[in-house]
């Protein structure tokens, strides 16, 4: 994955078909129908207006910011969506967590093979210094992405299932916002039936093949928000 | 998937989706050295005579690779194969009848007769339409001294030729003139020279005037190959949607050159000392008054010197391309003929058609000015990009860098990416043409 070449006054626009999307045509069903776009800004660091001041920190972000090449693999192409929201005067906006979550050390949920086979996994906005959360962008549904070789949400059926990378993306609703209009969801991670030797010595940590790590995305289906944790899911030593 | 009813997403109207169709071409280039470097031409042994000698193995076919054909980055430029028209002079003085099945009969002396008639055939039925039709140059012309009896093919392979070759781009760079023997330079050793590289009637073929003389025909559209130096002298056919070069042999060489070398042959013994068994000399048998000397046999025999066996008679045109098989004269085109260095021994232009899909992502004032970039944020949720105390004057911005394209269900189709950030705020709207290319 390289820079796109910025030294030209010409802005140049590099598009790729998704796997996704390649797979959709492939299919031949007519599933490949585009009817909305977003916009996002993984590269962009917005520290930089509060170091610089808006007016030069506009700038170098402008100017500093290379832009990687666009990536095909869907569920690490596009991280940060922007947002649309109907009020221009919003200063504050929510944070998400996962404070609640059993088994949550830093941004880690641990597992274990013989114990701890399954985390409650809860996810929350919130906001300081307001009393509402601003519209728009309290969700009501959202997409989670697990490694499906390892874990599975309990009690619910994946939507897709990516053949590359084996992520499943799993639909879960939101429950009863909290005081401040946050969406609060909880759902179940298991482990799944069957990890094995092979599955160890096969993606198990270089250097420790008793414990396999991998990354769990939460993603607000509305406002984009996004919260990405880490998991380890470690067996008795052999 | 749920609704996309959000502030991330935005529909796409119908009418902001646009399709558009336009073509790109590709320079190609082929030096000299993949044409003639054996590592770079494969052949397809696929031909095998039994009978008398050892027997003789042969490609109907070889195909040019851009390097090593063995390695797995290889590409396959160009197929090159040969032909003879079946009612053309080389194939009826040398046929000896038809048999109760309609089929050619040969003499011994000759190979893969009925492979080149039949080869010949196959491309006539693909591009004229009738496999018992010719090709001629100018296309269509009904002068027998237009007539290509005998077609050197060259078709390219669809990786390179794309959807077609464009029109007045094409070039070869050949040798007319094959190596000299003893008996045309004076001074000239006794060696074979079948297989030595020309150095000499270096000449470019071009499709210089096609632009307005092509014709459109069963084949597709097709215009005569040229001499550069002399467009008036037809040497060719090119076929543009197939990707096809048809060359008259007797036009592209000096046909009536000696030729001299050694050849795969029916043969029980050496057609000379210290050759393979299974091989004979052409252009190294008995001279005329010779007293083994046989009328009609243009090809050396068995254990005979070299000093006093140079026939004159026999010529690049008909007796090569009676007494070789198919893959020994293709040898020789491509070793000899193309020279063997780093300079172009062919190039053209494709055309690759391109069906665009324009999709025009219109971004209002007052969409898209917010971010869940974590950086859009400090610790405690508060807007970076608005400075403390200027809440009441100052907006939010953003700077996009990505362009998603989602499905009714939020699947992510494609991915556009921008050269450099943009600004997005309150008093700008930004339309984003992405194009995606089928």
């Amino acid at each position: 994955m390289g820079f796109l070449d910025h030294s030209t006054n010409n802005i140049i626009v590099d598009a790729v078909l998704t796997d996704t999307g390649r797979e959709f045509l492939a299919a031949n069903k007519g599933d490949f129908k585009i009817a909305y776009f977003s916009l996002s800004d993984d590269e962009v660091d917005y520290t930089i207006i509060e170091k610089f001041g808006r007016s030069v920190g506009k700038e170098k972000v402008i100017k500093n910011t290379p832009v990687f090449e666009a990536q095909t693999v869907g569920t690490i192409a596009q991280k940060h969506r922007m947002l649309s929201l109907p009020d221009p005067t919003i200063i504050r906006l929510p944070t998400v967590t996962i404070e609640g979550t059993a088994g949550l050390s830093g941004n880690t949920v641990s597992f274990n093979t013989n114990n701890n086979t399954s985390r409650r996994v809860v996810f929350e906005q919130n906001i300081e210094g307001e009393t509402r959360i601003p519209d728009g962008v309290s969700d009501t549904s959202f997409t989670v992405e697990v490694p499906d070789r390892f874990v599975s949400v309990r009690e619910r059926t994946p939507f897709n299932i990516e053949a590359s990378t084996r992520i499943a993306s799993y639909t879960v609703q939101s429950g009863v916002p909290n005081e401040k209009n946050g969406a609060r969801v909880e759902f179940v991670i298991q482990l799944q039936p069957g990890l094995d030797d092979t599955v160890f010595q096969t993606y198990g940590n270089q250097g420790n093949k008793n414990t396999i790590s991998a990354v769990v995305a939460v993603i607000g289906d509305q406002s984009g928000y996004r919260k990405d944790f880490s998991i380890t899911i470690t067996r008795p030593t052999a | 998937m749920a609704q996309l009813t959000g502030g991330s997403f935005k529909r796409i109207a119908p009418e902001d989706i646009k399709v558009r169709r336009s073509a790109l071409n590709q320079l190609v280039d082929v030096i000299q050295e993949d044409v003639s470097g054996s590592t770079t031409r494969r052949a397809y042994q696929v031909f095998v005579t039994g009978g008398v000698g050892p027997g003789v193995t042969s490609s109907l076919y070889q195909t040019v690779y851009d390097q090593d054909f063995t390695l797995q980055t290889a590409n396959p430029i160009f197929d090159m194969t040969m032909g003879l028209y079946e009612s053309g002079s080389t194939v009826t003085d040398c046929s000896t009848g038809i048999d109760s099945a309609g089929k050619l009969l040969f003499p011994s002396q000759s190979l893969m007769m009925r492979e080149k008639v039949d080869i010949y055939k196959q491309y006539a039925k693909t591009l004229l339409g009738d496999a018992d039709s010719f090709f001629s140059s100018p296309f269509g012309d009904a002068e027998d001294s237009n007539r290509i009896d005998e077609a050197l093919f060259i078709s390219f392979k669809r990786l390179f030729s794309r959807d077609k070759i464009k029109k007045e781009t094409f070039a070869m760079r050949f040798y007319e003139t094959g190596s000299m023997t003893a008996h045309e330079l004076t001074g000239q050793s006794t060696r074979e020279t079948l297989t030595e590289t020309s150095t000499s009637g270096s000449m470019i073929f071009t499709d210089i005037g096609a632009a307005t003389n092509t014709t459109r025909t069963f084949g597709g559209d097709v215009a005569s190959i040229v001499s550069a130096t002399d467009t008036s002298r037809k040497v060719g056919l090119i076929f543009y949607d197939h990707g096809t070069c048809v060359f008259d042999m007797s036009k592209i060489i000096s046909g009536s050159q000696h030729v001299y070398g050694t050849i795969d042959a029916m043969n029980i013994g050496a057609g000379k000392t210290n050759k393979p068994v299974g091989t004979m000399m052409i252009g190294g048998g008995p001279n005329v008054g010779d007293a083994d000397y046989v009328a009609g046999i243009h090809a050396g025999q068995e254990g005979r010197a070299d000093g006093d066996t140079l026939d004159t008679r026999a010529k690049y045109i008909p007796d090569l391309l009676v007494s070789a098989s198919i893959d020994q004269i293709l040898d020789h085109f491509a070793t000899c003929r193309f020279q063997s260095g780093t300079l172009t021994a062919m190039t053209f232009q494709n055309v690759t058609t391109i069906n665009s899909t324009l999709i025009f992502c219109r971004a209002t004032a007052d969409e898209f000015n917010y971010s869940t970039n974590p950086t859009f944020t400090d610790t405690s949720g508060r807007i970076r990009v608005i400075d403390q105390g200027q809440e009441d004057t100052q907006r939010s911005f953003t700077f996009p860098t990505t362009v998603g394209l989602h499905d009714e269900f939020g699947n992510l189709l494609a991915v556009a990416k921008l050269s450099r950030p943009i600004e997005k705020n309150d008093e700008r709207d930004v339309t984003f043409r992405v194009r995606l290319d089928f």
